[in-house]
């Protein structure tokens, strides 16, 4: 893979990977270190891809399986508090810092479905395959996850979807 | 709104520091070619090894006997005599060289300093008998 090649992955779906591996991991520094990881073994792996969606779908793959190792490792001791960060994500847009907070504050496996789907764009279908989950278990994670957040955001947050 | 553009808008928000990657793509490659590296030195080592094994065994082999020995001759009279001193020792290729001493299994050094010699010989010795004939490592030449 050349630099160029690497330099347009990582500004492709750099942010992608770090939303993902950051609903995983709940902190900036080790969602990052998630990101490096994944691009590091693209580097390593020199695969060949059928496309950018391969490419796309391999990535989300190698972040979550980053991201289950690092939830299990007792060495987890960075923690800026989420509150810190969302302050400063958020300074100007206080709705979006709440429904950050919130989805943050759901259980891990909901809040990993709810991402997956709302903002990657990914079917219930597509998300089991990603997380390795059977699908009705994905739409039970999702149906949870919408009720939780509609409690706490009120009419912020619809029943739709 | 609905709750995807929601989503998206406040989610957006979330991007990786695009520095943390800049120097990982040298970063790997100089590990790589550190590791390049490292493996092309110990290929230089390998072969140079190899080949100083290759020169030495050239040296070892040059002029040394090799193979089933035919006879061993009297140096003078040329009969068959396998005992005693001052023998000619002629090897299948043709070679031959004086040796000083046979007896039972042996080594020792052509009477010109020119090879240095083992034999072994099983059985009854009758002239032909023996049958190998090694380099001992210390040619002089």
């Amino acid at each position: 893979m050349t630099e160029e090649q690497f330099t347009a992955a990582v500004e492709r779906y750099g942010d992608m990977l770090y939303r993902i591996a950051f609903s995983w991991c709940k902190d900036r520094a080790d969602a990052e270190d998630m990101v490096q990881s994944a691009f590091l073994k693209l580097l390593r792996a020199d695969k060949s891809f059928d496309g950018e969606e391969h490419m796309r779908r391999w990535l989300i793959r190698v972040t979550v399986n980053n991201c289950k190792k690092l939830l299990l490792s007792p060495w987890r001791t960075r923690r800026e508090p989420l509150e810190d960060y969302a302050g400063r994500l958020y300074a100007d847009q206080p709705e979006d810092g709440a429904l950050f907070l919130a989805v943050m504050g759901l259980p891990q496996k909901e809040r990993v479905a709810v991402h997956l789907y709302y903002y990657e764009g990914y079917s219930v279908r597509e998300i089991g395959r990603l997380l390795r989950t059977n699908e009705s278990t994905i739409q039970s994670r999702l149906a949870s996850a919408r009720k939780k957040l509609k409690n706490k955001l009120k009419e912020a947050w619809d029943s739709d979807e | 709104m609905t709750n995807r553009q929601r989503y998206i808008r406040a989610f957006g928000a979330l991007h990786v520091s695009p520095e943390r990657f800049k120097e990982v793509y040298s970063m790997e490659k100089d590990r790589k070619t550190s590791h390049v590296g490292r493996i092309a030195l110990i290929a230089a080592c390998v072969m140079a090894l190899l080949t100083v094994s290759v020169y030495a065994a050239n040296e070892a082999t040059d002029g040394v006997v090799f193979g089933k020995i035919v006879d061993l001759v009297d140096a003078v009279t040329g009969k068959l005599i396998p005992r005693d001193e001052g023998y000619r020792l002629i090897t299948e290729d043709g070679r031959s060289y004086d040796i000083t001493v046979v007896t039972g299994s042996d080594s020792g050094t052509s009477a010109d300093g020119s090879v240095s010699y083992q034999i072994t010989y099983p059985g009854q010795w009758d002239g032909i008998a023996a049958d190998v004939v090694t380099p001992s490592g210390d040619v002089q030449k």
